[in-house]
């Protein structure tokens, strides 16, 4: 069974059409990348598929179940515990510390202050920054934040990662260090990841490639 | 056989010469050689023994013999399984790409030009995907150095056809000018 | 979410987040003083009582004089003092709305990504609530435990003085008993429900103020949040001045016209039913137009202006005319209080002059001194807490644009010309608000209040001494009495001159001061341009290598 399925869903902002009957699925595990120019619709499919936003038409399900009628708390709680989100940037609370933006879900969640903060020294170690775990977002590298970022998106072991653009701001070699990383984690605890890019080298870590082309899928067959 | 598409495709609405088809292509082409008169006419003829094409006429108002070809069922054909096909990604193929385009757009329209890239498109991401696992896999930095040369080249194509999806209309306006 | 958690996020800020918990916390102390001290007023024991005199009607005296003032011991003068009191709490309301406002956009952004990484909109309402609500809090724990000593501290009975009398039986005054006045009602304790009303009421108001307030950041869980104020503001609240005063003006001119020259006139109930709705429209217009009038001035500045500051400037009040406008808000409404109470002393004493003439005195002048210096201090306190809301908005505002100005100096804007667009950013609203503010206020009262009437015959009757009787009145005679009754210490010619009107009445209007509305309104804008100028020392200063190096 899929994990995420899009059914023929359609949104429109005012007279223009961001998103024309886009089917997709996304199986347990698997890692799906969505490409396509800016203004493609890229951005509002990952809105529309995280709950964000709600399609104009069709319908998203999330593991055997709706996901674009539930209600935003309902969405909110998934958001924490079975998907994590990797933006470009600007995902960490500046104020607060990095392990702390780490153990922050959990926090949400209702767990302990300590465990949880030893929950997110664990995450920081696999990923490289545990040295940085008291500074400040503002404090670090933007591949160090990214790691950070990935870091309090799988410290709660999501079924689903979402990540758009996540090394949009990064140089090329720090965006392959945290794709590395997030794919080790990702094929590790079998989370699904939905990434968006706009660039080739980055969807080349996928195992399937989603085209759009003004808000509609474009099909391609290699021979 | 580029070349040869070539020619086939600018047949495909209308007979023409071969002074004609030199000058259509000439300025279709812009960034490539002048086509020598030379290899139009061998190429014509190769064209013509494969069955492709035929001669549609001659004129001779004053000049020398000009005999115009036109298209067969059978170049038609040819045309089409060409467009369809897709190339090895490799690196440089930018001027193969580039003349199947303005084939498509010439011969054909924008929506055949499209399904071309898309499908370059896909076979490029597959050889994408392929080196940059080979480049996970690496034992050495050596390998990855190469394999990233070769990603980025394939990425340079890749891009390339991006920008010529993005302006493919603006293309086909000046290509049917 | 434990509470230790709530606590941790709700106290994550920065130090704006921090400047903005202490204002918070000073802001409701005020509040919560002003409560207790109205709370202290509705307290005070009764200074009159029932006397019943062998047969007659009982009766309501003043047997109590605990206060030095009239204003404390009349029990007429209650009422007036409770709204006094009450009306005191407001601006400390205000500022605590201001201070909640202070680096908004930081906080908003910290509240979505907290939303980001799964914060449900209840958890993200409460942290938000609990913040605000905390320091609200505090500020009332700090008012709850001030004022008892600030009671103790002003308790000073400074005068010896009479404290009671009474009449006794048949009116004749028992011997009154003497003993301390006081300056301030120390002696009252606050009513009982003013201790919850700020312990609790305060903080919990707050809390759900502050999460209302952000009902529109919880909505949107992506990590930037996007505020597409609508940029032309809306225009039809300056179509509610106009016609509230073309209504105060025609009502004006309808009574004019009902008021015949014999000093009689016909009911004049409707015209000012009129008025009333004229001046409804008014204080409803006037704060709900700062926007409007702050996107006129940017319109026309963008028009005429040359220079580039005045072009980010208008450019700046466009894009967003509502900042500008909540910055000057305060001293907008300021601005009609104030001129509103110099038009009605300019009226009051305006009366005393023409009627004085013919020896008509109008209402109790020492009471209305009295009345009016209250007025003006309570104008004052407005004032100052206006000044302290525009630094707040200033220094904001300042802080949420050290990016962009960042980025206009890195690209070789000079400091000068950023200084100089603030500057014309915030007077772009400031003058014309003010200047419509002042202008407003003073016409309310002059045509809201009945005209001053003055005769065109006057009958002037001297009399002499002593029960003389009627005596000729000589020009020499009435300059020399008008010097005595200036009291220069000439001896009066007369007994006593009785001036009477014989009319045609007219209506005779003062003279409009424009050296004291022009001064209120160069003390305005120098408070807007000093409050900039400070805003710009306290946090909004920007150095092109620093602000853009901030996430």
């Amino acid at each position: 069974m899929s994990l995420l399925q899009a059914k023929g869903i359609s949104k429109r902002y005012g007279l223009t059409d961001a998103l024309v009957q886009v089917d997709l699925t996304l199986g347990a595990g698997e890692v799906l990348a969505v490409t396509g120019p800016s203004g493609s619709g890229k951005s509002t499919l990952l809105m529309c598929l995280s709950g964000i936003t709600r399609p104009d038409a069709g319908e998203v399900w999330f593991a055997g179940a709706r996901l674009d009628d539930r209600s935003e708390a309902s969405r909110s709680v998934l958001r924490r515990t079975e998907i994590g989100a990797l933006l470009q940037h600007g995902q960490l609370v500046p104020e607060l510390t990095a392990a702390e933006n780490v153990a922050l879900p959990l926090l949400l969640g209702g767990a302990r202050k300590a465990g949880a903060l030893a929950a997110a020294a664990e995450w920081l170690g696999l990923f490289g920054v545990a040295p940085h775990a008291d500074k400040r977002p503002g404090e670090l590298s933007g591949g160090q934040q990214q790691k950070v970022a990935l870091a309090r998106a799988m410290v709660t072991q999501p079924r689903l990662l979402f990540a758009d653009e996540p090394t949009g701001s990064l140089d090329s070699l720090a965006g392959e260090a945290v794709l590395a990383a997030m794919m080790a984690a990702a094929r590790e605890l079998n989370t699904a990841i939905l990434l968006i890019t706009h660039d080739a080298t980055v969807a080349g870590y996928c195992d399937r490639e989603l085209h759009l082309r003004d808000g509609r899928v474009l099909a391609g067959v290699a021979q | 056989m580029s070349t040869g598409h070539l020619l086939l495709g600018l047949l495909a609405h209308r007979p023409q010469h071969g002074y004609e088809l030199k000058r259509a292509h000439d300025s279709r082409l812009p960034t490539a050689k002048p086509l020598p008169f030379g290899q139009v006419y061998a190429t014509l003829g190769r064209l013509e023994r494969d069955g492709l094409i035929e001669p549609a006429g001659s004129d001779r108002d004053g000049g020398p013999d000009r005999v115009s070809y036109r298209m067969t069922d059978a170049g038609r054909q040819a045309l089409r399984e060409w467009l369809d096909a897709v190339e090895t990604p490799a690196a440089f193929l930018g001027g193969t790409m580039f003349t199947k385009i303005v084939v498509a757009l010439v011969a054909a329209d924008r929506q055949t030009a499209m399904r071309c890239l898309a499908n370059q498109r896909a076979a490029h991401m597959v050889r994408m995907r392929e080196l940059t696992q080979l480049k996970q896999r690496a034992a050495s930095i050596a390998e990855t150095a190469a394999a990233d040369y070769s990603i980025a080249h394939l990425d340079a194509d890749l891009r390339w056809m991006q920008q010529t999806m993005d302006r493919l209309d603006t293309l086909d306006q000046e290509m049917n000018s | 979410m434990r509470p230790a958690t709530l606590l941790r996020l709700a106290f994550a800020g920065s130090l704006t987040d921090r400047v903005r918990a202490g204002l918070t916390v000073i802001a409701a102390a005020l509040a919560g003083l002003a409560i207790l001290a109205t709370g202290a007023v509705l307290n005070m024991a009764p200074t009159e009582r029932w006397v019943q005199r062998p047969g007659g009607q009982p009766y309501l005296e003043q047997n109590d004089w605990r206060y030095t003032t009239t204003f404390l011991n009349s029990t007429g003068l209650r009422p007036g003092l409770i709204v006094m009191a009450t009306v005191c709490i407001l601006p400390a309301l205000f500022l605590i709305a201001q201070a909640a406002r202070l680096g908004g956009p930081a906080r908003d952004r910290r509240l979505a990504t907290m939303r980001l990484a799964g914060a449900t909109p209840q958890q993200s309402r409460a942290i938000a609530a609990a913040e605000q609500g905390i320091a609200v809090g505090l500020g009332a724990l700090l008012a709850m435990a001030a004022f008892p000593l600030l009671r103790l501290a002003l308790h000073r009975p400074t005068m010896e003085g009479v404290r009671a009398g009474g009449w006794e039986g048949d009116g004749v005054l028992f011997t009154p008993y003497s003993g301390p006045l006081l300056p301030l009602p120390t002696d009252t304790a606050p009513a009982w429900w003013s201790w919850p009303l700020v312990a609790l009421g305060l903080p919990v108001a707050a809390a759900l103020l502050s999460s209302l307030a952000l009902r529109r950041v919880f909505a949107a869980p992506t990590a930037t949040v996007r505020r597409a104020r609508r940029a032309r503001p809306r225009l039809w609240p300056l179509w509610l001045m106009i016609i509230g005063l073309a209504d105060l003006a025609l009502c004006r001119a309808w009574i004019d016209r009902l008021v015949r020259s014999d000093g009689t006139s016909a009911d004049t109930t409707p015209p000012y039913v009129l008025m009333g709705v004229g001046v409804t429209l008014l204080c409803v217009g006037v704060p709900m137009c700062a926007a409007a009038i702050g996107w006129l001035g940017a319109k026309a500045a963008l028009r005429w202006g040359r220079s580039a500051s005045t072009l980010i400037a208008a450019r700046r009040v466009l894009a967003d005319p509502y900042s500008g406008s909540r910055a000057v808000l305060a001293l907008l409404v300021c601005a009609v209080l104030v001129a509103g109470l110099l038009g009605y002393r300019i009226n009051f004493d305006w009366t005393n002059e023409v009627g004085g003439k013919f020896g008509f005195r109008h209402g109790d002048k020492q009471l209305n001194d009295l009345v009016l210096g209250i007025l003006d201090a309570m104008a004052v306190i407005f004032v100052c807490f206006a000044a302290v809301g525009l630094l707040i908005a200033l220094v904001d505002a300042a802080m949420t644009r050290r990016r962009i100005e960042a980025a206009l100096l890195a690209t070789g804007t000079s400091q000068m010309v950023l200084v100089k667009a603030r500057l014309t950013a915030i007077m772009l609203t400031a003058v014309p608000g003010v200047l419509l503010g002042l202008s407003l206020g003073y016409l309310i009262p002059t045509l809201a209040l009945p005209p001053v009437q003055d005769s065109a015959v006057v009958i002037t009757t001297c009399h002499g001494f002593d029960d003389a009787g009627e005596v000729p009145c000589t020009p020499q005679g009435l300059a020399q009495q008008e010097r005595a009754d200036r009291g220069d210490g000439t001896s009066p010619a007369y007994g006593h001159v009785q001036r009477d009107p014989l009319g045609p009445w007219h209506n005779v209007y003062p003279p409009i001061p424009w050296d004291r509305l022009a001064m209120l309104a160069v003390i305005a804008l120098a408070a807007v341009a000093a409050a900039t100028v400070l805003s710009l020392m306290i946090g909004g200063r920007t150095g092109a290598d620093t602000a853009l190096r901030t996430t």
